[in-house]
């Protein structure tokens, strides 16, 4: 479990991460969601007692991460991948790591093992790839068998295969009963990946919430009638108008429908005597869910462009 | 025929320490070990002290009146000089590698107690160096008796005593960098300060002739060494030497402890 307790951190007079408070629970995959810029790495970075906190704290199972007395045992982390000596072979890197936690040498056989590493363990980390480096990252997060583990942008430049490793690693820490924190800009890959969502703007807390409840609660949720009445469909918009349901044609012979549900939408044009050819629900991804909610916080977006998915609503 | 041998498992340390400082000792130790520059350093530190002592000692046997001999202790603490810096980076690379690629962070993660960090790499710089030194030592003085022939003063035990010497130094010049490395992060920086401290800032004191910088050059690491090495009795003992020495590479050490604390890694 990692607690977070009005963690903050100001670079100058700016506030990186701005009085985050919050708990990140065990046994689920917690992803942590945000724009560029939003604090991620800089709270998953006070989180390892990297960095000092301006103000509050971060506790690591109740304790902050300088006093515990074996790290590596209770929580593991990748943070950037290739925080390696570009020299040294991956066995002698974790070998190391192991000696400072008194973690017993068989273990790093394991980890490599479990990353899929040993056939080139002994190979400079230097001439590594970039998703062999994300590996061995890892397994130095996994080295202590710790409760807990963290991992930022862990799927940034691997491959399909890669990305789908991770995703069941991830879940199988989880099912372990681990804490498992993830920051990604991967939507779809959270959508499958997490169930619980922390998303942060501008080092503020936007909303936490489980990855069902934010795709249900965004306006793109809607019903898809296709029909080719013409007529008939501006019968139904008036209709709708009347009772201030929000609808938008898609096109000439295709309506968005929010806030009622399939049924209903079938029932009242059937009422209305309207012909329809297609009914159907439409679902938001997360990531449209998820555009909507930080809209206001992107602090780096593109100048001008892309209006995003939420605007027309 | 053959007596049965003990099966040991070759070089691995396959006990699992408890941690704490032995362990990031440990730890310092296999990353060190694991990386050529390190073996690249010592070979070129040897092979520096084997080039050079030749030509210092002939330069210094030139410089001395006919029928005098040379100490061959002076030859190989006057070499050191030179091959000091292949320790030098030796000690630094522990630190600047490490915030060159990133890997300090993992380091801080394991041991994230800043003073035991420190202190495990510091014993590690220094023991690696007084060892190095000796051999650097013995390379001098045995290079400089062959080249030096009859030349050479080879009195007693003050060789051997010369040697020991001269891996002190060394090992103490190792903490010094390894202080400066820590409040620096960069190879650049620690090269600069290290060099410049070492080597050019007492010569610019020494020549401005205004007394108290002339003082302070006469107190500096390398003028601290050199009366340290060469058992000199002005402008102070070598006791005092030592003390110089070991007070500069502490109080350096002070201020690189400061930094690691205070600064985000
Ligand atoms: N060492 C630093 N010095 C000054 N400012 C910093 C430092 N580290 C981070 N920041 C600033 O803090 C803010 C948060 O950065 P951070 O890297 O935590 O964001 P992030 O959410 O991880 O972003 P991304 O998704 O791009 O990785 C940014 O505005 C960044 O410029
Ligand atoms: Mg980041």
């Amino acid at each position: 479990m990692i607690t977070l307790q009005g963690l903050t951190k100001r670079y100058g007079g700016q506030a990186a991460v701005d009085n985050l408070s919050l708990t990140i629970a065990a046994g689920r995959v917690t992803g942590f969601l945000g724009p560029n810029g939003a604090g991620k790495s800089t709270t998953m970075r006070m989180i390892m007692g990297l960095d000092h906190p301006t103000s509050g704290q971060a506790l690591v199972g109740g304790r902050p991460y300088a006093e515990l007395a074996y790290p590596l045992r209770e929580i593991g982390a990748l943070l950037d991948a290739k925080a390696v000596h570009p020299g040294r072979s991956a066995r002698a890197h974790l070998r190391a790591l192991a000696r400072t936690n008194g973690i017993p040498v068989q273990r790093v056989d394991e980890v490599l093992e479990t990353v899929g590493l040993t056939s080139v363990a002994n190979r400079r980390a230097g001439s590594y790839s970039l998703g062999m480096g994300q590996r061995l990252g890892i397994a130095g997060a996994l080295l202590g068998n710790p409760g807990v583990v963290m991992f930022d942008e862990p799927v940034n430049g691997l491959d399909p295969d890669g990305v789908r490793w991770i995703r069941g690693l991830m879940r199988g820490l989880a099912a372990e009963g681990r804490t498992v924190f993830v920051s990604s800009h991967l939507m779809s890959e959270m959508q499958l990946t997490a169930d619980h969502l922390v998303i942060i703007g501008k080092g503020r807390l936007i909303t936490e919430t489980s990855v069902k409840e934010l795709i249900d609660s965004s306006s793109l949720n809607a019903v898809r009638v296709r029909g080719a009445d013409q007529e008939g469909l501006k019968k139904l918009v008036a209709r709708l108008h009347e009772w201030s349901v929000p609808v938008r044609w898609e096109s000439h012979n295709e309506l968005y429908i929010t806030g009622l549900t399939v049924d209903r939408v079938s029932d009242v044009a059937y009422e209305l005597g309207i012909r329809l050819h297609e009914v159907r629900s439409v679902e938001a991804s997360l990531e449209q869910a998820y555009m909507e909610l930080t809209a206001d916080s992107v602090e780096f977006g593109a100048a001008s462009g892309h209006q995003h998915p939420g605007a027309g609503a | 025929m053959t007596t049965s041998m003990p099966v040991t498992t070759a070089g691995q340390p396959v006990r699992a320490s408890g941690g704490g400082l032995p362990g990031a000792v440990a730890s310092e130790w296999i990353k060190l070990w694991s990386v050529r520059s390190t073996w690249w350093c010592l070979l070129g530190g040897a092979g520096l002290m084997l080039l050079t002592t030749p030509i210092i000692g002939a330069t210094m046997a030139n410089n001395k009146k006919e029928g005098t001999t040379v100490p061959v202790g002076d030859v190989a603490v006057a070499t050191v000089y030179v091959a000091q810096f292949a320790l030098i980076a030796l000690a630094m690379l522990m630190i600047t590698a490490e915030y060159a690629s990133g890997s300090i962070r993992t380091t801080l993660q394991s041991v994230p107690m800043r003073g035991r960090l420190l202190a495990a790499k510091t014993a590690v710089a220094a023991a690696v160096s007084l060892l190095a030194g000796v051999v650097f030592g013995l390379i001098g003085v045995g290079v400089s008796s062959l080249s030096l022939g009859d030349k050479a003063g080879t009195a007693g035990g003050e060789a051997l005593g010369s040697a020991l010497r001269i891996g002190v130094y060394l090992a103490l010049v190792a903490v010094l960098t390894v202080a400066v490395a820590v409040a620096v992060r960069s190879a650049a920086g620690t090269l600069t300060i290290v060099f410049v401290g070492l080597t050019v800032l007492p010569v610019v004191l020494q020549a401005s002739d205004i007394d108290p910088l002339v003082a302070l050059a006469e107190r500096m690491p390398n003028s601290a060494g050199t009366v340290f090495m060469n058992a000199d009795t002005t402008p102070y003992g070598p006791g005092m030497g030592l003390l110089l020495l070991v007070l500069w590479a502490l109080g350096t050490l002070a201020v690189g402890f400061y930094a690691l604390r205070k600064r985000d890694a």
